[in-house]
């Protein structure tokens, strides 16, 4: 007892003289863990930390609450989190980020195993507002709040973090686990997938993949089951080609596991019909409704269907419902027309149906590129394309004048001694 | 019933153990892959069980009989009894006769068990001691040959063994154990001493696996046969010309054989090249095998390869697969016009004129003459199988170029012109502009064909939209990687010691990938890789 209290007056004693960084060091120190071995008085230690100047204490209380073997009263802990993220000071907990993410993997295991998801997302979306010191850091939490979010069907929270592209990484004192990097490009992905944002999908997924790599880590395998489905709905020419930086580990895992089942699908939507691709999911639907990709290969179905009709546009001019839906394998012309009302609704092709005779007509597309909102588009892509170009650029910068680069490069250039023999 | 077929399908087995023959033999070469050909497995009518209906044409089994010898002769005939019903009577009687000139045993008696199942009489000087005496013969002389071999051997004298060995070959080729022949053939390598041995081993080779249908056999050993040749000429150069050798002209039985004295230079390499023409259409390569064709001179054709190819024959495959895959241009200059092939045209106007009408667009009566000409070229043993292949590949160039100088056509008269319907001209036309093969749009209702109107501005503009939309995308996969490298994050199997956990990102290159533990379900449990970070740790 009577090294706890002298702990807490050490700790008083720093956070009242600013010695954060010491503090940091006090708090996280292994060898003295007086908080987790005091776990039973740790409420009355909490009563004693006014915040927000004793955050980075409070945090380490609440952590060691994390770290006991059970919790006592768990809804008493969030709402002791949620205002705890609430008033505490950035600042201090700059010092020990790890700590507050932590705490969030366990509040959101916990919430996840009681299905109340719902309750963690507004705290971990305050944690991440509190924690990150720029709009493009990604922290650990950011998996936590997309799993919470795709468990409870509650996109928005997710969405405003997803929409940032990540330039950079909280290292969370080397805490960081790489799993979370690839986790939240993984739900990031299910996410964008679930409001049918499927080119972004396809991007989360890939990420996910081409993630460096010297062993294949089961999340990626699951992202290409899905990046492969994503990719073929979104209705992008199909082409089964990763980028060239994918590490070669992952490349043949993905192969030895996926190419019968998922990589298959490409060449099916390239030069496949209808019957071929139904007999082909249906002798894998097992692996599908294992994989939970279900309702993913039911879209999938439906985007073969429209990527054949999309062909017939390439190849007539003129076509009659009947000979479409031969030729796309539909059952009737009713379920032709369907397919071609929603295409059509949808602008992916151009066209009208004659009903007198029974025609499709096909056009052209009408966009001519003249008109000056589609100019502006193409500026406004064009400048968001030069803006990545330019952080990228900052980037590259900032390694060319990095210490370490200075250094690695004058080792390794031939006249690495010629300062000696100026001097 | 399918005699050819059975007899192909024997002897794949057997190829396998020719591979390890071969590379025993100290044959370095290892790009002998195996290819069953009866395995290559389009969806064409030619392939299997078919039969022919040759009713109306004039074909007659004295093509075959009158312009081959020896056993191309008799497969052959048996390709013909197998496929064509009502040639199939005297197509084996003839065979059986012609079996009698060789020992081969096996093939006789499936041939005349055939003949007892279809109830066919035998002829009045039928020898039904020939199966017996014959099969001692050969045994005797096996056993003769072996013996002498093996003195040889004891002698070492090379050149008798290298003789012996092809004797023994020559005798079980007669035997159509093509198996054990190949064995002989490849094992007087060894004692191979001038070129012109060389030369012969690999005329033996590869007769032996023409056979067998062991195609990437026969390829390698083809060129083997033309390197050796070429260094034949280069030392030759001081002595004789070329010239002389090539007026020579030998007995054409002895060609294949080792009698390399008479053997005339020119008439092997055309040899070479009609072996290594059937083994490219065999394999598919259908203008390597026009090519091969091509250079196989009218002379040497005619007069010696009739243990081989007819001219007529010849000249068939040129024409097929030159119409599939030749240019026009290339069509006229290589075949047309060439001095050499005309001669080969003169002998079967009927190639001819499925040529010149080619050549001159009339493709209604093009196509009239090739679909006249099918029955016949559907029993050729090394054609059939491609037969379907091919035509679809001539029609296509048809429907092309006859579309080229159009903005659109009528779909009606192009369906008279190409002697079809204009619903299959369709779906031949919505297969070629699938492929790209033709850039056109279908006027279904009206029945018009097209010229595809590309407009370029707009095109330009699209491009340049997707192009923006991808680099972005990968100038910010960039971001997001060098983001992950700045964190030394990397996914790795964190079973491993925690001395590896600072490795820079640089020496990640060296991935062993082996022996891997895969922990399904949960996303979030890593994949392990064992023993993979030993070395990478040490370099900390």
């Amino acid at each position: 007892m009577a090294t706890l209290d002298q702990f807490v007056v050490n700790i008083r004693q720093l956070t009242t003289d600013g010695k954060f960084s010491d503090l940091a060091q006090a708090l996280s120190s292994p060898n003295v863990d007086h908080l987790t071995k005091n776990i039973q008085h740790i409420d009355s230690i909490i009563a004693t930390f006014p915040l927000p100047e004793y955050s980075m204490c409070m945090l380490a209380c609440l952590h060691a609450v994390v770290k006991a073997p059970n919790i006592p009263d768990f809804d008493l802990f969030l709402t002791q989190v949620d205002t705890f993220i609430q008033t505490s000071s950035a600042e201090q907990i700059y010092y020990l980020p790890q700590y507050l993410c932590e705490i969030c993997h366990v509040i959101t295991e916990r919430l996840r195993k009681e299905n109340r998801a719902r309750v963690g997302i507004p705290i971990l979306y305050r944690a991440i507002e509190l924690l990150r010191r720029e709009p493009g850091q990604l922290l650990s939490i950011h998996s936590d709040l997309y799993q919470l979010c795709l468990l409870c069907q509650w996109f928005e929270p997710a969405l405003t973090y997803l929409e940032t592209d990540i330039i950079d990484i909280n290292r969370e004192n080397g805490k960081f686990d790489v799993k979370h990097l690839l986790l939240s490009y993984y739900y990031g992905g299910m996410i964008y997938a679930c409001i049918k944002q499927f080119d972004r999908a396809a991007n989360f997924f890939e990420n996910v993949i081409t993630a460096p790599a010297t062993a294949t880590s089961a999340i990626a395998v699951e992202a290409y089951k899905k990046y492969v489905l994503v990719k073929l709905i979104s209705g992008t020419i199909p082409t089964n080609h990763l980028p060239t930086y994918t590490s070669r580990n992952v490349q043949q895992t993905i192969k030895s596991l996926c190419s019968t089942q998922y990589t298959e699908l490409f060449n099916l939507f390239n030069n496949g019909t209808l019957t071929q691709f139904d007999e082909f999911v249906n002798r894998h639907r097992d692996q599908y409704a294992r994989d939970r990709n279900l309702g993913l290969i039911k879209q999938t179905r439906n985007a073969f269907i429209c990527n054949s009709i999309q062909q017939l546009t390439k190849t007539f001019l003129t076509v009659s419902l009947k000979d479409l839906a031969n030729r796309v394998q539909l059952q009737s012309t009713n379920e032709a027309e369907k397919y071609l009302i929603d295409m059509i609704e949808n602008g992916q092709i151009f066209a009208s149906i004659n009903k007198k005779d029974g025609m499709v007509i096909f056009h052209g597309s009408p966009e001519r590129f003249d008109a000056n909102n589609m100019l502006a588009k193409l500026q406004d892509e064009t400048e968001k394309r030069m803006q990545a170009e330019k952080q990228l650029k900052e980037l590259e910068r900032q390694i060319s004048l990095s210490k370490a680069y200075i250094q690695r490069t004058q080792q390794s250039s031939p006249y690495h001694d010629r300062p000696k023999i100026l001097n | 019933m399918n005699l050819s077929r059975n007899f192909g399908s024997n002897n794949n087995n057997q190829q396998m153990d020719i591979q390890n023959t071969v590379s025993s033999s100290g044959d370095t070469n290892n790009n002998l892959s195996i290819q069953n050909p009866n395995e290559n497995s389009t969806t064409s009518a030619y392939e299997g069980n078919y039969q022919v209906n040759i009713s109306s044409t004039n074909f007659e089994l004295e093509t075959i009989t009158l312009s081959y010898t020896g056993l191309m002769r008799i497969y052959r005939l048996l390709y013909v009894a197998d496929h064509c019903s009502s040639l199939r009577h005297e197509a084996l009687l003839s065979s059986l006769k012609y079996i009698q000139e060789t020992h081969f045993t096996s093939l006789y008696k499936q041939v005349f068990d055939e003949l007892k199942k279809q109830n066919i009489p035998l002829p009045n000087d039928f020898d039904s001691s020939w199966y017996e005496k014959t099969q001692r013969n050969y045994i005797q002389k096996l056993e003769k040959l072996d013996t002498d071999l093996r003195n040889f051997r004891t002698n070492a004298i090379k050149d008798s063994i290298r003789r012996g060995h092809d004797d023994l070959g020559d005798h079980y080729l007669d035997g159509g154990d093509f198996f054990n022949a190949i064995r002989c053939y490849v094992r007087s390598r060894d004692y191979c001493v001038t070129p012109r041995h060389m030369i012969t081993m690999c005329m033996n080779v590869i007769k032996a696996s023409f056979y067998m249908q062991n195609w990437s056999n026969v390829l390698s050993y083809v060129s083997k046969a033309e390197q050796a040749i070429e260094s034949l000429e280069s030392t030759n150069k001081s002595g004789t010309t070329p010239a002389a050798t090539t007026t020579s002209l030998a007995n054409p039985m002895d060609v294949s054989t080792s009698n390399a004295m008479i053997t005339s230079d020119a008439i092997l390499a055309s040899r070479l090249k009609v072996y290594a023409g059937i083994a490219e259409l065999a394999t598919k390569r259908y203008k390597l095998a026009a090519r091969h064709f091509l250079g196989v001179t009218f002379d040497h054709c005619s007069n010696h390869f009739q243990d081989l190819i007819s001219p007529q024959t010849l000249i068939q495959y040129v024409c097929l697969c030159s119409l599939a895959t030749f240019e026009r241009s290339e069509l006229h200059r290589l075949v047309i016009m060439s001095p050499n092939m005309k001669q080969y045209l003169e002998l079967e106007p009927s190639i001819r004129d499925i040529l010149l009408k080619f050549y001159e667009t009339s493709y209604s009566s093009c196509l009239g003459l090739m679909s006249h000409l099918e029955p016949i070229l559907a029993l050729d043993q090394y054609l059939a199988p491609h037969l379907r292949a091919l035509y679809y590949e001539i029609r296509h160039r048809i429907i092309i170029t006859y579309f080229l100088p159009y903005k659109n056509a009528s779909m009606t008269t192009m369906a008279n012109q190409l002697n079809t319907t204009t619903d299959v001209l369709e779906d031949e036309l919505v297969n070629l502009i699938r492929s790209g093969k033709i850039k056109a749009r279908i006027d279904s209702k009206n029945k018009i064909l097209y010229v595809a109107d590309t407009d370029q501005r707009w095109y330009a503009y699209q491009h340049a939209l997707t192009i923006t939309k991808q680099s972005e995308k990968i100038t910010r996969a960039l971001l997001l990687r060098s983001a992950i490298i700045k964190a030394n994050l990397i996914v790795k199997d964190d079973s491993i010691s925690s001395s590896s956990s600072t490795r820079s990102p640089n020496n990640n290159n060296n991935m062993n990938i082996n022996r891997r533990h895969f922990i399904p379900n949960l996303p979030g449990n890593m994949m392990m890789d064992e023993g993979d970070l030993s070395d990478d740790a040490a370099m900390n």
